[in-house]
């Protein structure tokens, strides 16, 4: 880990010291014990809070929308990216968020992001103050305890299942070597899901969500979800009623912004570790991503020439699920 | 010695049901219960055992006398189909068991807002004056456990009707009001070497539990601050979704919306969150919090000075909730002690 | 895919149809109305997504 902290770190103040851009947003060290936080970074000095772990969860795509200022004034950013993160810079740059020359991808090959959660649960009822990585483990210690766990058996949902852990595009890369996972069933949860009858899942899927609490951390936390008004915050029209004592709207309100992730979402899983709820979002938006793939063979975010698969029309489309004559 | 154990009790924790059993039969039994892997406040249907082995529920029980949706008035056209009348024994009394003395603070906290000299929420005052409150000192104080900063403190009393500790193979039971001791009564007599093991167990707590140190001088110190530029650096992370606030047990901003269906209406009281860039557009379009700076800095300044001008009180209780949940890691101890320091 | 999407989430499989006509296409239209009408009756008043209204205590039922 401190090779790749040591690697980052010279990138970053090389390309400050160049001025090949003006901000790098990367991690720090967070506050508690499991958590890496995102940090930004102006000048040269300030590179050393640079840090890679395996608790550098967040995808940084998110903050790329709120520096359109900058990016309409031709500033560049430089991002530290893993393979989720630059499969959403890739989705900003087709939506024409930001120029491909505009964001400096320095990439960092991903082995999978730790579930703090799950970790937490291992050891309850421990309560952890300090943690320490290596290469294939991770030691928490706490209150009368220390436990030496393998990180395989804590990652997170959507990164046992990610098939793109390298960056997929970049300008600096740190060279590492990772495998990308093989045989990943990707469709196992969606599958498992599916093979329920249709009232069964119903019932699930209401269930889940009756929890919501209406946050939004689900969408804030999303690289793919940065219109300027969401569809909840509308007021004329007012596509959604606002209490949490409708049902209803609660399931709406998830069917809909998971759906305008329709073909755009490159499952990070970052929804689904915001909501305080524990919300099951990322089936939600799996069930999606495997359509994409299955109906159009298209995946978010892996094809800097592409074009979002739902911008484009193709006479081969399938007709899946269409009106057909009898 | 023996006149302050009058009113200690215990119960052994297999008992526990029977109590609840016994206290449902005049009150509505709200308590902690297991939802999928952590814990939210519930109401208790019968025979369903609180879940005590926690260590403080994901979303505050602020919600049981400040509900996230409540409706304030129902129409029929434009006459008024139900205007609330609320009289004394309008509805079932409530105990909350289980609360820990943050969460109590933080309701203490909220009393000075929705129930003072000037205003009265009646909507509020009646959920609040029908709740008991059973709160349940902590045993285990989380690391980001920050309450013993507020005049609180793990196995603080105040604001509670009775208190239960956790010793092990039994809970003691004090009563601290009237209204407690009377509850708790038919319960077995407590003695002093249940109430030593308390103190045992309190002291590790008190020890275990963080304080941020002169606490009492952050709103002195944020009345200069309102262009500081250390608002831009703080927030720069914050993606601003509004689980700080939601999970708060002391935010307390909402939103009154009507909603129609025909003819037929009804106005509600909706939670609203500063972090929100909604939360103060116009309807001219006018936007004056435009930037997360503001809106973080309306949230730090709230609490941590508006709120103790105008209520003599600091509208935090330490509990932690947004440290843990933020999906940034936010930590408003941090941000404390940055602002302390400049 | 939002068709395949409702079915995932348990909605009826035919209470939400997708088609694709041109205006000249007027005996194919009313082929595709009629038909969507039969299987939506078939199926029945909605009771998924649907607005309820409030009961007596003002709450959404």
């Amino acid at each position: 880990m401190e090779k790749i902290d040591k690697k980052i770190r010279e990138i970053a103040s090389k390309l400050l010291k160049e001025g090949k851009v003006k901000l790098i947003i990367g991690f720090e060290k967070g506050t508690l014990p499991l958590k890496a936080r995102p940090t930004f970074v102006r000048k040269p000095e300030e590179v050393e809070k640079l840090i890679w772990s395996s608790l550098c969860e967040n995808n940084l795509a998110v903050y790329i929308p709120f520096y359109r200022k900058q990016l309409d004034n031709a500033e560049k950013i430089g991002v530290i990216a893993k393979g989720c993160d630059t499969r959403s810079l890739i989705l900003h740059i087709q939506e024409n968020i930001a120029k491909r020359e505009q964001i400096v991808i320095i990439g960092v090959p991903c082995e999978g992001m730790l579930d703090r959660k799950k970790i937490e649960r291992e050891v309850t009822p421990g309560i952890i103050t300090e943690s320490t990585e290596n290469d294939d483990s991770i030691t928490v210690k706490g209150n009368g305890f220390e436990k030496t766990l393998k990180k395989k058996d804590f990652l997170c949902e959507d990164c046992i299942i990610c098939s793109h852990r390298k960056p997929i595009v970049y300008d600096e890369i740190v060279d590492i070597e990772i495998k990308e996972p093989e045989g990943v069933d990707v469709l196992n949860k969606v599958n498992e899901f599916e093979s329920k009858e249709p009232e069964e899942r119903w019932k699930a899927f209401t269930e889940e969500v009756s929890r919501c609490i209406r946050c939004y951390a689900c969408r804030n936390a999303c690289p793919a979800c940065y219109c300027n008004e969401c569809f909840v915050d509308c007021s004329r029209p007012q596509w959604l009623g606002t209490t949490v004592d409708s049902e209803t709207d609660l399931q709406l309100f998830q069917i809909i912004r998971t759906f305008h992730l329709a073909g755009r979402c490159v499952n990070c899983g970052s929804c689904s570790r915001a909501c305080p709820m524990d919300i099951d979002i990322s089936l939600l938006v799996s069930k999606l991503s495997t359509d994409a793939k299955q109906y159009f063979g298209y995946e978010t975010g892996v094809d800097i020439e592409g074009k979002p698969v739902l911008n484009k029309y193709s006479e081969d489309d399938s007709n899946e699920g269409f009106f057909e004559e009898r | 010695m023996k006149d302050s154990l009058k009113n200690v009790k215990y119960i052994e924790k297999d008992k526990i049901l029977d109590f609840i059993k016994v206290l449902q039969k005049d009150y509505t039994v709200i308590a902690p219960k297991k939802v999928k892997d952590f814990v939210l406040f519930g109401e208790l249907k019968d025979n369903e055992e609180p879940y005590l082995d926690f260590l403080n529920s994901r979303q505050s029980p602020k919600e049981f006398y400040f509900p996230q949706t409540e409706t304030i008035v129902e129409y029929e056209g434009i006459i008024d189909k139900r205007v609330p009348k609320f009289s004394e024994n309008d509805m079932k009394k409530r105990i909350i068991f289980g609360i820990r003395p943050c969460d109590v603070k933080s309701t203490l906290i909220l009393d000075k807002l929705f129930v003072n000299e000037d205003y009265i929420d009646d909507y509020y005052k009646r959920l609040r004056d029908n709740t008991l409150i059973f709160s349940f000192g902590c045993n285990n104080p989380k690391t980001t456990c920050f309450c013993a900063s507020f005049e609180c403190g793990p196995f603080s009393e105040e604001g509670s009707d009775a208190f239960i500790t956790d010793i092990g193979d039994k809970f003691i039971i004090e009563g601290i009001t009237e209204q407690g001791n009377k509850i708790i009564d038919k319960l077995p007599d407590g003695d002093g070497g249940m109430l030593k093991k308390k103190k045992e167990i309190k002291k590790n707590s008190d020890n275990v539990v963080s304080c941020i140190e002169n606490i009492q001088k952050i709103p002195e110190k944020l009345r200069g601050m309102f262009e500081n530029p250390v608002w831009e650096e703080i927030s720069e992370r914050c993606l601003g979704c509004g689980v700080c606030t939601y999970l708060c047990p002391t935010c307390h901003c909402f939103d009154i919306q009507d909603e129609m269906i025909g003819e037929d209406g009804r106005r509600v009281k909706n939670w609203d969150s500063c972090m929100f860039p909604i939360f103060t557009l116009h309807g001219s379009g006018h936007q004056p919090r435009e930037f997360r700076f503001q809106r973080m800095r309306q949230r730090i300044m709230h609490k941590f000075n508006y709120y103790e001008e105008n209520f003599n009180i600091i509208a935090c209780s330490g509990c932690g909730r947004c440290v843990t949940e933020c999906p940034v890691n936010i930590d408003v101890r941090e941000i404390l002690e940055k602002i302390k320091k400049l | 895919m939002l068709k395949k999407y409702l079915e995932f989430l348990g909605i009826e499989k035919d209470r939400f149809h997708v088609a694709w006509l041109s205006s000249a296409e007027a005996e194919r239209f009313v082929k595709i109305a009629n038909n969507t009408i039969e299987s939506v009756k078939k199926l029945g008043p909605a009771k998924k997504l649907v607005r309820k209204n409030f009961n007596s205590d003002g709450k959404r039922i």
